[in-house]
């Protein structure tokens, strides 16, 4: 890719945003849209400077952090074990390899009440729930990314007499990282997901809490402040995830 | 041959170990259900056959029919938006290069997005009602279908399709016969997860404000802590959800026999 076709690409997509934006404005400005339905950006804006002047917004920003964070972290913890486990059980890797690809596209967040009603309205249904939601992603990548290193790489290792615990961290884990990673991110997508959702849904704090409230209260700049602030998050980390992942798979292929 | 292609790879159906293993896991997990429910207390976690008998008498003189059948009704409407949409962009997309590089970024945000948040607004659009969540499960299923036919369009063999432009195809015949044969495999992997996606969107968006559907009787069976008819309407939305994903991927796997090609599964 040239230079001069790379900023063309990024000159016409800042274009239609502008373009996307100016509309917003517009409707909202003309009064085409009722106020009650949709503000102009300029409020959203001073909603969110207020929201964060004021402080609302900060106890439902730690609060999910907080709860992706310890899902995310959950998963990573015992996902990568499990599917490192699966990965060296051929019998059982084989046996539950259909129904971990049907998994992956499970509808989990169904299970949302349910856990309710068993742990509680709080925290815990909505860490259980992202946990899930997470764990899957990462236990799938762990075990089919290991499966598609050469067995080279664990014939050298052989050779080599490096024990288990050395050949994983030395050899199995480096050579399966870009699988891994793509696990890891999915696994953060859906942690962040999940908990964004199950506070939408029924909570008593949280972003995704705080849109639904706001759409209750009829307080709709608020409300497309913290939409935006959602968005914002979602699309900034994904894009810090997605070039560190292009980046692991550009390492490995040179290598 | 690396492991994971060994596994994976399609063979004919037979009653070997593995295929003896796979048709074990649904019995372990209903014993762990029955397991669960027994030391929880059947109040706090009914147990299958309780559930089954509430889904039947449900059925037989209750509320779930009609709500089911809301909810499938939905369910067929959005994914036909959805796919409807986003295989013809995916293809244009998956062609043009310029277009391609413009909105794949873009589109791979929308998947870390909770599209859940953008609920409200199709709320204010179209009222409460069959219309708002056709659009807004249709709208979020779009995403995944139309990234991942560009995707596969767009890794075509460029070999395939500078003999179908030699050949002068139309643009018909360039998809009947170079795109369709190519992707068809990755195609059908789209469909599930647009299946999936579509699915989730439209339960969640029932539990979130609704009148009718599978979603709203959780809404209101959980405002009265009714565990019974919780725990019914999640096997139903399950049930349903398992049947069409192992349909599709079994469509999948008598396709990669087929044409002797494996799909990636972790293609978002």
């Amino acid at each position: 890719m040239n230079v001069t076709y790379r900023s063309k690409v990024t000159l016409i997509r800042a274009a239609l945003l502008a373009g996307v934006l100016v509309t917003i404005e517009f409707l909202a400005r003309s009064g085409m849209v009722p106020s009650t339905e949709l503000v102009p950006l300029t409020e959203m804006v001073e909603a969110i400077w207020t929201l964060f002047a004021s402080g609302t917004i900060v106890p439902h920003l730690t609060g999910t952090a907080s709860r992706v964070g310890i899902a995310f972290g959950a998963a990573i913890a015992t996902g990568i074990p499990i599917g490192w486990g699966l990965w060296r059980n051929n019998t059982l890797w084989r046996i539950l390899n259909p129904y971990l690809i049907v998994l992956y596209a499970m509808p989990i967040f169904v299970f949302y009440p349910l856990l309710i009603i068993l742990l509680g309205l709080g925290s815990l249904p909505i860490i259980v729930i992202a946990y899930v939601m997470s764990i899957t992603a990462i236990v799938i990548s762990t075990a089919s990314g290991l499966a598609k290193v050469p067995d080279i790489f664990f014939d050298v290792s052989r050779s080599l007499r490096l024990t288990t615990f050395q050949s994983v961290t030395r050899v199995q884990l480096p050579a399966a990282v870009p699988y891994l990673f793509t696990g890891l991110k999915l696994g953060f997508i859906y942690a962040f997901i999940g908990v964004i959702a199950s506070e939408f849904i029924l909570a008593n704090s949280g972003l995704g809490y705080f849109v639904s409230l706001s759409y209750q209260r009829w307080e709709t700049d608020l409300m497309y402040a913290a939409i935006i602030l959602i968005i914002t998050l979602a699309v900034l980390v994904n894009g810090v995830l997605v070039r560190v992942e292009e980046f692991l798979y550009e390492r490995s292929a040179r290598q | 041959m690396s492991r994971y292609e060994s596994a994976i790879l399609p063979g004919r159906w037979s009653l070997d170990r593995y295929n003896a293993g796979r048709l074990l896991v649904p019995v372990v997990v209903v014993l762990i259900w029955v397991g669960l429910s027994r030391s929880i207390g059947a109040d706090f976690l009914p147990g299958p056959g309780q559930t089954l008998g509430v889904i039947v008498e449900g059925f037989t003189t209750g509320q779930l029919l009609p709500n089911t059948v809301a909810t499938l009704e939905a369910a067929v409407y959005a994914f036909a938006f959805a796919v409807l949409t986003g295989l013809p962009v995916g293809v244009i997309l998956g062609l043009n290069r310029l277009g391609f590089d413009l909105f794949e970024p873009p589109i791979v945000s929308m998947y870390a997005i909770p599209k859940l948040t953008f609920y409200p607004i199709f709320l204010f659009v179209f009222g409460i009602g069959m219309s708002t969540k056709v659009f807004y499960a249709g709208g979020s299923a779009f995403f995944p279908m139309a990234l991942l036919t560009m995707r596969a369009v767009q890794s075509i063999d460029s070999t395939y399709m500078n003999l179908g432009r030699s050949l002068k195809l139309s643009r018909y015949q360039l998809f009947r016969h170079i795109i369709f044969p190519t992707t068809i495999v990755q195609l059908v992997v789209a469909l599930r997860l647009t299946f999936s996606s579509m699915f989730v969107s439209l339960v969640v968006a029932e539990l979130f404000v609704s009148r009718a559907g599978l979603g709203n009787i959780l809404q209101l069976a959980m405002g009265v802590y009714n565990v019974e008819q919780i725990m019914a309407v999640t096997v139903i939305l399950t049930v349903v959800a398992f049947v069409v994903n192992v349909t599709l991927y079994g469509a999948q796997r008598l396709l990669e026999r087929h044409w002797n090609m494996t799909a990636d599964e972790m293609k978002l």
